[in-house]
């Protein structure tokens, strides 16, 4: 008796991670392999750059230190931040946002921003950031620009957006100390999925999760007399080729506009598709 | 000075403020007056050192940060503020040159200048310059992953060659010249080798490594390079969680490193950068902080932490080490180059020698 249930604990344990490293080997995020072979024979080292093993190292005092008689830590925290009080509540990409970019710095992956202080783009004044202060000559305005906020509060407020437990309860993974940071890992899954660019949802549901007053897809022209809103799916993408169109075509979440309200879109903004 | 300039200056070690007569002195003098607003960092319980304690012993100074041309002194072409910042070099005149989403930005600290190197960025679409390497006679080498090409840029901003193509680059993200030798060498992260180049002529002469997973001289997403003044050559592996040696040769010489959290290992190893005493710095963007090693491997100090102030990284990634032993950190956020002082030999030698003179600032 005791071996089998010995063996569903086990089962139990391991299924979590079992499923995700199926997802992982063999995917963009398994970098022992290229599409042709595999490089390792450890079918466990897929997980380890992104989960680090602790350990390793030197096992001895640095030399320098041992001559100026400090005492090394152990293990260095990883991703860490300390928050000094002043920036305590600044928004900046959290640790399991730094462990995305960590690779997606354009030298390993893809490079992507994180323009978590999008919000504060919109206005400059005259002054320039300065090193320790990132937001200092930026005021904050409605404008977004760039890519989709990461390493922010979740702030239902005044956003259209779904209540945070609502949210929550819809399956919106948020993080930190409070789980309420919207994240890379908010709308990608690193462990795969079957939807493009390792999303959680296909695009438009999943901004929708969130978006609960885009829901409907009524919004752009809604009070300008047409009938209909304009599309967001179902016709072909003008701008990218083989692609329907969805939130993104207008509202690309990488990269490009995000227009908040549209009346501050770049000129010639509906120009792209609609060539007179 | 310090007052008008609205800024509040880092506590310097006694020791380095004595020396302010000297020419070192007054380099350093130069860096606090235009280095950022640098608020005094509270020490926390982090695992490198927080520069407010920093004692007199200490072997790394921290000596401020540039974000934009504000901080180091102005420019003449506006504001110029770091998007997300990649790589870093310095040449002999003490020009900064930073790599940064689509464009070369220069700061010139002590000529209180900044610009753009090139198109200025103009040209985005098609530039994605990350590694960056400085000659002694003044040309710029920037890998560019997008164009598939090494630029060879003159100061006066001029693109003079452009090295290799995607027949023999697939994505070059890191460079280093050894200038004894006449070598450039390329990494490139996605063939997983280093290409080595003649430093004249600009043509390919021999690759270095292949893909594979932990075995001897072969590669898994190596990222950056740095040679030493023997003409040893260091490849960060990142993929396999160390740093690679090879002689003048392209032969393998060991590795040091491997995968964990403890001080001595490596998670995210990124930049490399060696100083006069040609000690191996190595950035770790999961760790935050910046290990040094000797030429064996041996783990000697490791100095930076997660958080934002003197001394503390979010996602460093590059670093460069100048004539004067001064260290250059890239922090991708919110995107600014930090500055350190090595106080080693050379610069300790330059202070005694400089001291008795007492003639100041030149």
């Amino acid at each position: 008796m005791r071996i089998p249930v010995l063996a569903v604990l086990a089962a139990s344990l391991l299924l979590p991670a079992g499923n995700a490293l199926a997802g992982i080997a063999g995917s963009k995020h398994d970098l022992t392999r290229d599409s042709e072979r595999s490089f390792a024979q450890d079918s466990g080292a897929a997980c380890t750059f992104c989960h680090i093993p602790r350990g390793g190292g030197a096992q001895r005092t640095p030399v320098w230190m041992k001559d100026l008689n400090v005492k090394p830590v152990e293990q260095y925290p990883l991703y860490a931040w300390e928050p000094t009080q002043q920036f305590e509540k600044l928004p900046r990409p959290g640790a399991n946002s730094l462990v995305c970019l960590s690779c997606h710095d354009g030298a390993i992956a893809r490079n992507m921003d994180y323009r978590s202080e999008g919000k504060y783009e919109g206005k400059r004044t005259g002054r320039a950031g300065s090193a320790y202060d990132p937001l200092a000559g930026y005021e904050p305005s409605d404008y977004l620009s760039g890519d989709h906020p990461s390493g922010i509060t979740y702030d239902p407020p005044g956003a259209g957006l779904a209540g945070i437990t609502a949210a929550r309860k819809k399956g919106v993974r948020l993080f930190g100390a409070q789980e309420d940071q919207v994240e890379c890992a908010s709308c990608h899954n690193p462990h795969t999925t079957d939807h493009p660019y390792l999303l959680y949802k296909p695009l438009n549901e999943l901004c929708a999760t969130c978006h609960v007053n885009r829901a409907d897809g009524r919004h752009l022209m809604a009070g300008f007399g047409f009938a209909d809103d304009h599309p967001v799916s179902g016709k072909p993408d003008p701008l990218r080729k083989g692609k329907d169109l969805s939130c993104a075509t207008c509202h690309a979440p990488h990269g490009a506009d995000i227009l908040v309200p549209a009346k501050q879109a770049p000129a010639n903004f509906c120009e792209r598709c609609h060539i007179k | 000075m310090y007052c008008c300039s609205g800024l509040i200056i880092y506590l310097f070690p006694n020791r380095l403020m004595s020396s302010s007569r000297t020419i070192a002195g007054v380099a350093l003098l130069l860096l606090l007056l235009f280095a950022p607003v640098v608020h005094a960092a509270q020490s926390g319980g982090g695992a490198g050192p927080a520069w407010s304690d920093a004692t007199e012993t200490a072997k790394i100074h921290h000596l401020g940060a540039i974000r934009s041309s504000r901080d180091a002194g102005g420019g003449k072409e506006g504001t110029i503020t770091l998007r997300k910042p990649y790589g870093v070099a310095v040449d002999l005149s003490g020009r900064m040159y930073v790599t940064d989403r689509g464009r070369i930005v220069f700061f010139h600290p002590g000529k209180k200048r900044s610009g753009f190197l090139g198109s200025g960025g103009t040209d985005a679409a098609r530039s994605e310059p990350l590694g960056i390497a400085v000659s002694s006679d003044g040309r710029i080498f920037t890998a560019d992953s997008a164009a598939r090409k090494v630029f060879v840029h003159s100061a006066d901003g001029k693109r003079i060659a452009s090295v290799g193509g995607a027949e023999e680059l697939e994505l070059p993200c890191g460079v280093a010249v050894d200038e004894r030798n006449g070598k450039l060498y390329v990494v490139d992260s996605r063939k997983h080798r280093v290409a080595v180049y003649g430093l004249k002529d600009y043509r390919l002469q021999r690759t270095i490594g292949s893909r594979g997973i932990k075995e001897k001289d072969k590669f898994n997403f190596p990222t950056s390079v740095a040679v030493d003044s023997r003409g040893t050559l260091y490849v960060v592996d990142t993929g396999n969680f160390r740093v690679q040696a090879f002689d003048r040769d392209g032969k393998y010489l060991r590795s040091i490193g491997g995968i964990g959290d403890a001080p001595g290992a490596f998670a995210r190893p990124k930049g490399i950068a060696i100083d006069s005493e040609d000690h191996v710095y190595v950035v770790d963007a999961a760790f935050q902080n910046v290990q040094i090693f000797d030429t064996d491997g041996t783990l000697l100090y490791y100095f930076g932490t997660g958080g934002l102030g003197p001394g503390r990284f979010t996602l460093p990634a590059g670093i460069s080490i100048d004539e004067q032993d001064r260290i250059y950190v890239v922090d991708q956020w919110p995107g600014a180059v930090h500055m350190f002082q090595y106080a080693g030999k050379k610069f300790e030698e330059q202070r005694k020698r400089s001291a008795p003179s007492g003639t100041g600032a030149r």
